[in-house]
């Protein structure tokens, strides 16, 4: 009685648990026959799978995070059909100038291209992921309705038109970092019930590059204005200037030390302090 | 911060300590990436012979995990699963192009000169005859044998496979005397 196929690929896969395993090698310690066909079996499969290894090609580049963003502005339409604001590719760089839609779907089909999908193959799903992220590009950014502060009549005031803007999925801590001081400017901080963190260049251009846990405006030389809305739901957002922290959120609590103006939003001056431009409300 | 504004209300610890309980489901997404995106891509790739088709398919295949939101009970059979799936759309949609090629590839590879046997053959002759023999073997021993090349353990196989997990080794030996009896009745016709 010799041992069959099944336990053959199963001692050599090591499929076996160990009371048919102490079987099997007490059967094979006394047979010749069947360490033979052990033995063939091993040449059989190495020769087979050396085989297969010619036929191989290089596989892909791909980030994970890029598949991550992909996801998340698919479940963000899902959600609120194209009018939501949803998470951009991470690690992106994108310049954004007026009217530079096209900037950011290059960029972004730069990177699906580095990532190695092809976006050309018949019946490839990555033109349709590139196409619903530029459209969300093209899309005019969402009207947000600005907090109320209870007790206080409401006040509107009219904003600026927005220039560029960003959405990012807010992570366990998340920094968002203006990379320099600025001669003038302001962030307007506010909370809300969106779950995103979106940040937005209101009067000039700005470049914004995402990681996993952070958001870069690169702000050298601007004297823009910006607005940034945190959920509140976000665990841990801080915003920077350069290292020195204007403004930190872990849960529910609220460290700055900016005023607020008529609507509750927090009023970041991105001057250096100490500057005449440094008050907020300051020309 | 000078004249930091406090707002009294509980936060931080209870959100600290839910992050440590719930880790991140995207976290747990890019480990299970980092370390099966390259064998299912080979698996996809071996099963097509069409690297830019498997590329696209492993992609599409992690793109649908993340917006799960969630990991399955078996993450690895669950991945071969609806990878083979989006090949099985994918592939009945070129059907008839698939066919056509690989009789190409056969007729191509029967009628090319034999190399001398001092030479043997060479790489591009030996991936054809590799291809078309994958091609020509029934489709769950050409999934089973392939899935095994990746390392795939029995229980994932028979679940991808929907087989009786105690089969696998019998159905795995099957599939590779198919591989065998096709390769070798090529190479013999040479």
């Amino acid at each position: 009685m010799h041992i069959e196929d099944e336990q053959i690929q199963r001692i050599l896969h090591g499929e076996l648990g160990a009371p048919a395993r102490e079987g099997v090698h007490r059967h094979l310690a006394g047979c010749a026959q069947c360490r033979l066909r052990l033995a063939e079996a091993e040449r059989e499969e190495q020769w087979i799978f050396d085989l297969l290894r010619r036929t191989d090609h290089t596989a892909p580049s791909v980030d994970p995070e890029i598949l991550a963003a992909i996801g998340d502005v698919n479940r963000a339409e899902k959600r609120a059909r194209v009018k939501a604001v949803a998470a951009p590719p991470w690690g992106v760089a994108v310049a954004v100038a007026r009217g530079g839609w096209l900037q950011w779907a290059a960029g972004i089909a730069l990177a699906v291209a580095v990532a190695g999908a092809a976006y050309t193959a018949p019946g490839s799903p990555v033109p349709a992921w590139v196409d619903r992220v530029a459209e969300w590009i093209r899309s005019p950014a969402p009207q947000v309705p600005s907090p109320v502060t209870p007790g206080k009549p409401e006040t509107k005031t009219p904003s600026p038109p927005v220039t560029a803007g960003i959405a990012v999925a807010p992570r366990d801590r998340f920094t968002i970092r203006f990379a320099a001081w600025q001669s003038r400017g302001l962030a307007r901080v506010a909370l809300t019930n969106e779950p995103n963190i979106i940040a937005r260049a209101l009067n000039a251009a700005a470049t914004f590059t995402t990681g996993v846990d952070r958001l870069t405006i690169d702000n050298s030389g601007s004297t823009a204005d910006y607005e940034i809305e945190l959920p509140h739901d976000a665990p841990w957002v801080e915003i920077l200037v350069g290292e020195r922290r204007l403004f930190l959120k872990e849960g529910q609590l609220l460290v700055t030390g900016a005023p607020t103006d008529a609507e509750g939003r927090y009023l970041l001056s991105l001057s250096p302090p100490g500057s005449q431009a440094g008050r907020p409300g300051a020309s | 911060m000078v004249g930091a504004i406090r707002h009294p209300n509980p936060p931080a610890a209870a959100s600290r300590q839910r992050s440590q309980v719930n880790p991140s489901f995207h976290d747990v997404f890019v480990e299970l990436f980092h370390s099966h995106f390259e064998k299912l891509y080979r698996y996809l790739d071996r099963l097509s012979g069409e690297p830019e088709l498997a590329g696209d398919l492993a992609q599409e295949t992690f793109l649908k995990l993340y917006q799960r939101g969630y990991l399955p009970d078996k993450p690895e059979a669950w991945l071969i699963t609806v990878a083979t799936n989006l090949f099985r759309n994918a592939r009945s949609m070129g059907a008839r192009r698939a066919r056509l090629l690989t009789a190409w590839r056969g007729a191509d590879t029967l009628s090319d000169p034999s190399p001398s046997p001092a030479e043997g053959m060479d790489a591009d002759e030996s991936r054809r005859l590799v291809r078309t023999t994958l091609d020509r073997m029934p489709e769950r021993e050409r999934r089973m044998l392939l899935l095994r090349a990746e390392g795939y353990a029995y229980r994932d196989i028979a679940s991808a496979l929907n087989l009786n997990e105690g089969s696998v080794g019998t159905l795995l030996a099957r599939a590779k005397r198919a591989f065998r009896d096709l390769y070798k009745g090529m190479t013999d016709a040479h």
